[in-house]
């Protein structure tokens, strides 16, 4: 992928309009707030899917200055995030695109270090990885819940075995893309089985990625919404139905 | 290992493969067509289950409906499932196309005409 000449990266890093935000919602009304605000405040493009929320977080997005699509039925969100990225593809003035939870596990200081590396022209992917930084910080796996510990190392030796990428962390949902790397980018896999197949797509199309160290905070509010640690035979299930295309 | 075990287990393990390959509707159809009418067989001529157990080396006829019936089953639902498969990511692409194409803000201010022409 062609590097960036060095004008075009001072306007890209210093104008934050380049970097798209994709926030995929389902009934998030407690903590989409204070996230669009923060984002807004720094400049970022926004665009706010609401996967057919029963609550006001459709009313919510609308008072900021957000791109804010609606799917008429709940579909899950992965097809939350290709929808995101169909309607990024029509732009293209576009530098950076990163995938944001709406729940509020992700710290929105961390989308300036991950934006970093495809903003330089290093890298095609950047990947979050809550593994990396209690690595680097001589930490213990704190606050993860044992089983999802457990669940999320499994994830790794899959992945490993399945696409070959070596990663510390496999299904988080903070990501980072080129916006031609997020051009082959194509989840067909509507619910959470998109984190893999999206890695798979990485490794499919020999994109150059890298990880990078993300703060995950597991508040209780994060932990209800999350993913049940039995989901992931669910996730296994429509990776083995869905390899045929 | 008897010559039934090694039919079964190679049929339930390469099932999702096989029904992955039949994309035509009249060959699925076709399959279901001939495990009825074998049905009507073993109904019609009852030895004739016993008969084709012992060649098997099942034993017992009852047995073998048994195991086809397994087997029916597992096929039926794979294909179900695919073909559920297939019916959700057509309404995901309308979901999506009807998402992309009517956002309910953008971040462009809409541009009102000064009037409205009408003929």
């Amino acid at each position: 992928m062609e590097k960036l000449v060095n004008q075009d990266l001072f306007e890209l890093t210093t104008n934050k309009n380049g970097v798209w935000i994709i926030i995929p919602a389902f009934n998030e009304e407690k903590t989409i707030s204070d996230i669009l605000q923060s984002l807004s405040e720094i400049g970022y493009s926004i665009i706010v899917i609401d996967d057919c929320s029963s609550d006001n977080t459709c009313k919510i997005a609308l008072q900021y200055p957000v791109v804010l699509l609606k799917h008429t039925i709940n579909l899950g969100q992965g097809a939350a995030l290709q929808t995101g990225f169909n309607y990024i593809r029509k732009f293209s003035k576009v530098s950076c695109v990163v995938t944001f939870d709406a729940d509020g596990q992700h710290n929105i200081g961390d989308i300036e270090l991950i934006t970093k590396p495809i903003l330089t022209g290093d890298y095609d992917v950047v990947l979050g990885s809550r593994f990396l930084q209690k690595k680097e910080l001589g930490q213990n796996q704190g606050g993860i819940p044992l089983a999802k510990l457990v669940t999320l190392k499994l994830g790794v030796l899959f992945t490993r075995l399945t696409t070959k990428l070596r990663l510390t962390d496999t299904h988080n949902g903070f990501r980072a893309f080129s916006f031609q790397a997020m051009q082959l980018i194509n989840i067909s896999q509507d619910r959470m089985a998109h984190g893999s197949e999206i890695l798979m797509q990485i490794a499919k199309n020999k994109m150059k990625y890298c990880e990078i160290p993300v703060t995950i905070a597991y508040t209780a509010y994060a932990k209800k919404k999350g993913q049940s640690v039995f989901n992931s035979l669910n996730i296994l299930w429509d990776l083995f139905l869905g390899r045929d295309e | 290992m008897k010559l039934f075990q090694i039919i079964l287990g190679i049929l339930i393990i390469g099932g999702p493969l096989l029904i992955s390959k039949i994309k035509t509707v009249l060959i699925q159809r076709l399959f279901y067509i001939i495990v009825t009418l074998t049905g009507f067989v073993f109904i019609i001529f009852p030895d004739l289950s016993s008969k084709i157990a012992n060649i098997l080396g099942i034993g017992r006829g009852a047995d073998l409906i048994f195991y086809v019936f397994m087997l029916f089953s597992w096929f039926w639902f794979l294909a179900f499932s695919m073909k559920m498969r297939q019916s959700d990511r057509k309404i995901t692409a309308i979901v999506r196309f009807l998402a992309v194409e009517n956002p309910l803000k953008t971040l462009e201010t809409p541009k009102t005409p000064d009037r409205v022409e009408t003929e």
